[in-house]
């Protein structure tokens, strides 16, 4: 195994870097496009169920069937894999951030649309904040389930670490797979550790400490 | 000398997707520098009369003015920040320390720093809180009463000339409340702003009230003097409401000011009470010290009149030949 790290590292490197890559996009893609939604969603009332809803259907379609169905649309590779994380992510991270949202006690916006606050104001300074806690817990899982997706995107050529996984698989190279098992492992131990102690942080703050 | 701070013409609200009106065409004028209660059950239209003037609600239809001004016509916000509000769970930001939550207004109004810092300075202590103990503090490490005092300091931080409060002691124990009261009583004295004070408390009302409004399905069953509904309830509701048959309870929420008689010369021995000071208070201090008359004294302790006992008997004993059938 260290021989092979020794010969193909940067062939590793490589499928490492482009695996956290289209993570990092979806997530943060997925993140800005399920804010945006949530915001909408506060301004119209009666999104709330319709979204949900569509978000719970979507969540149930199991991840090769959406990826495999992406690909007459969007093509092999990257692309589609991209397309088909932001969506389970989308699930993911709307659902968070309106749960975190929910949490805020209604009595403190109301205190602070009482006292003058704008609409904007109470948001930033009041909503966000006190809902920051679930918000980044969401975040956390949307790291999580991204290493795994982008595992599986590999069988429709988006490269990652699950190229080099199913690659070792196919032609019985253990150093492959056990190299691909202990770099998603790694990733999706380190997502946690990182996303929970920004969690405990943004609890502390919320409850004042 | 009585200007008026709020007025409500005809006004009445009914929310989107309810078949009857909240609040019922209430007429209500209430003067500046008064402390009024409005009185009634949960569901009443109480809170909702109150976030009508400052437009957490927009009325259905009706004007209401805010010092001759409509507040259909002021911006929201604006409007808001000139106008105290203190609600029953406090409303304090969690995340933020006790001067932060204080300065939330004067930071609206873009205060500088040494303002804002000596404004909590003042009103801590105006709250009775130790200002260098409690200013860096976080609400979750306050006692209710507690949190409800910087709750009260941070309505009064930019020096409204009007405070709402919503049920600000409904959470609060017994003994607590009762400190509490005596305190906005002070305080209100002191910053002489315009309060309205919602509660379904009998005795909190007509303890604090200049005057109070009581509210039954959406209307104003009467508004008048805590002596007046004791002595002329408007109808069979207010008499039910002030538990007209017990003579006791009543003289605990009728105060000593409306019976007062003028000074005539006061023996040396007389016993001493305050203004603002129950008949029930009263009634006990004529039996055990075993006098005739007692001295009422103002907030500066200069006397302000007197009550004889046969004057308290005739008193109550005039408010219980009414007759009402509920």
């Amino acid at each position: 195994m260290i021989d092979y790290l020794q010969k193909h590292g940067d062939k590793v490197a490589a499928l490492l870097t482009e695996h956290l890559q289209i993570v990092f996009f979806s997530v943060a893609l997925a993140f800005a496009l399920a804010m945006s939604l949530v915001i909408l969603i506060y301004r119209f009332k009666f999104l709330y169920p319709i979204v949900i809803n569509f978000f719970n259907i979507c969540f149930s379609v199991p991840s090769l069937v959406l990826f495999t169905f992406l690909v007459p649309i969007s093509g092999l590779g990257i692309k589609s894999a991209v397309i088909a994380t932001v969506v389970y992510n989308l699930c993911v991270l709307t659902k968070n951030i309106l749960a975190g949202f929910d949490s805020v006690d209604r009595a403190i916006v109301e205190a602070a649309r009482g006292m003058g606050m704008t609409r904007k104001q109470t948001f930033l300074a009041v909503e966000f904040p006190l809902a920051l806690p679930i918000i980044i817990t969401g975040v956390k899982l949307a790291f999580i389930m991204s290493v795994s997706l982008v595992v599986l995107a590999a069988t429709i050529g988006a490269g990652g670490m699950g190229a080099l996984l199913f690659d070792g698989m196919r032609t019985k190279n253990w150093n492959k797979v056990i190299i691909g098992v202990i770099a998603v492992t790694v990733m999706v131990f380190i997502f946690n550790f990182i996303f929970s102690i920004f969690e405990k942080i943004a609890q502390k703050r919320a409850a004042g400490a | 000398m009585s200007k008026i701070a709020i007025e409500f013409k005809n006004v009445y609200k009914k929310f989107d997707g309810s078949d009857r009106y909240s609040v019922e065409n209430v007429s209500l004028q209430i003067e500046s520098g008064a402390f009024v209660t409005i009185l009634g059950s949960s569901g009443c239209g109480k809170t909702t009369l109150l976030k009508l003037i400052n437009r957490l609600y927009d009325a259905t239809s009706g004007e209401i003015y805010c010092f001759g001004e409509s507040v259909s016509e002021l911006e929201p916000n604006a409007h808001r920040r000139g106008i105290g509000y203190v609600i029953q769970q406090t409303g304090l930001f969690p995340h933020k320390t006790v001067e932060q939550n204080i300065s939330v207004v004067p930071k609206l109004l873009g205060w500088p720093e040494e303002r804002k810092r000596n404004r909590v300075t003042e009103l801590l202590r105006l709250v009775g809180l130790f200002p260098e103990a409690y200013r860096k503090r976080y609400p979750s490490k306050l006692s209710g009463g507690e949190q409800q005092r910087v709750g009260l300091a941070r309505a009064l931080a930019a020096g409204p000339s009007l405070l709402l409060m919503d049920e600000p002691f409904g959470a609060i124990d017994a003994i607590t409340r009762r400190e509490l009261q005596d305190e906005i009583l002070r305080i209100k004295r002191e910053t002489n702003a315009t309060v309205v004070f919602v509660t379904h408390d009998v005795q909190e009302a007509f303890k604090l009230g200049d005057s109070v409004v009581v509210m039954h399905e959406g209307r104003v069953q009467q508004h008048a003097s805590p002596y007046e509904i004791m002595l002329n309830p408007a109808n069979a509701f207010v008499a039910s409401l002030i538990n007209s048959g017990n003579i006791f309870e009543k003289l605990k929420v009728m105060r000593v000011d409306g019976i007062l008689e003028s000074y005539e010369g006061v023996p040396n021995d007389a016993v001493s009470l305050r203004l603002g000071t129950s008949l029930a208070d009263l009634l006990q201090a004529f039996i055990s010290e075993n006098v005739e008359r007692i001295n009422i004294l103002d907030e500066t302790g200069a006397i302000a009149g007197g009550v004889s006992f046969d004057n308290l008997r005739r008193m109550v004993g005039r408010s219980e030949s009414h007759d009402y059938v509920i």
